[in-house]
């Protein structure tokens, strides 16, 4: 499985780590995202908010976060290609604190389609891996991310 | 009979003396039993309602993998929906008391803690398949974007 990031979801993540109650961001994903399969990462409080559930879809998923217990965590909206065996996280925000959000608007949804198909399009998604020190780098230039 | 003084007062003394201390029938160590069955009796009512609405919560998660079919499904959603408004309503009006007594005591406050998390969680997630099915699913812009990728 390959794990892609735009450069729009690195700056989140950058921005919501900052905080203190959220510095477990990066390893929230790695324990969600990184460390699952694509069906784990699917079935775990993952709910379609559209394209074909089989081959694309648009998802939203609940994260727990790893040390705060289960009244905080992270909504992560990402993109499956079953096909490709590729996972694409578009947007992350904390459940409480200063960068939380209820559900996003559609238009902001919409939003994300769009950043998607750009990045697609335009093959500036960023593949990432974990390295032996458990940190998500670019896979390319092994560089950590965060 | 013969009623003085000194036979009242002995009656009255034996009387008192002769009076027993009634025992309470539960001793202070069953007080406490009794006590601490109640809370984790209480404890286990809090768990199973979460649970219940995590269950929930899951149901309406899996609702989103599929399509409305007809105008059928979609009335029963809806219905479904209003419904499911309506539990967490009384559910948060049940959390406020749990939250007013119990907690406010000390009593099972992780329990309820959880039990406002789940709560919160199904809320998310009721409005979400809300906007999923009857928003999100139904913009033509949104489509349209979809069957582009």
């Amino acid at each position: 499985m390959q794990i892609f990031f735009t450069q729009e979801f690195i700056d989140e993540v950058t921005l919501i780590s900052k905080a203190n109650s959220h510095s477990d961001c990066e390893l929230s994903l790695i324990h969600s995202v990184f460390n699952k399969n694509i069906d784990e990462i699917k079935n775990t409080g993952t709910k379609r908010l559209g394209g074909d559930p089989n081959k694309n879809p648009f998802l939203r998923k609940r994260i727990v976060t790893s040390n705060s217990g289960k009244s905080s965590g992270y909504r992560l909206y990402l993109w499956i290609f079953y096909f490709e065996n590729n996972v694409y996280l578009l947007y992350i925000h904390p459940k409480t604190g200063r960068r939380s959000g209820t559900n996003l608007t559609p238009e902001k949804q919409k939003e994300l389609v769009k950043t998607f198909k750009e990045n697609r399009d335009n093959n500036t998604f960023i593949r990432t891996e974990l390295n032996n020190k458990n940190k998500i780098v670019n896979a390319i230039t092994k560089e950590e991310i965060f | 009979m013969e009623s003085s003084v000194l036979t009242l007062g002995k009656q009255i003394c034996e009387v008192i003396t002769h009076d027993k201390i009634i025992t309470p029938k539960i001793s202070e160590q069953e007080r406490v039993n009794r006590l601490l069955d109640a809370i984790n009796s209480t404890r286990t009512k809090i768990n199973k309602m979460s649970s219940n609405v995590s269950k929930l919560d899951e149901l309406f998660t899996k609702l989103s993998w599929l399509e409305l079919a007809n105008s059928e499904e979609e009335i029963l959603i809806k219905k479904v929906i209003a419904q499911a408004k309506k539990y967490h309503t009384n559910s948060l009006k049940n959390y406020i008391l749990l939250k007013n007594t119990l907690f406010k005591d000390g009593i099972c406050k992780i329990e309820i803690d959880d039990y406002k998390n789940a709560l919160d969680d199904f809320e998310d997630t009721v409005l979400e398949i809300e906007q999923i099915f009857f928003v999100l699913r139904k913009d033509d812009e949104f489509n349209s974007l979809l069957n582009s990728i």
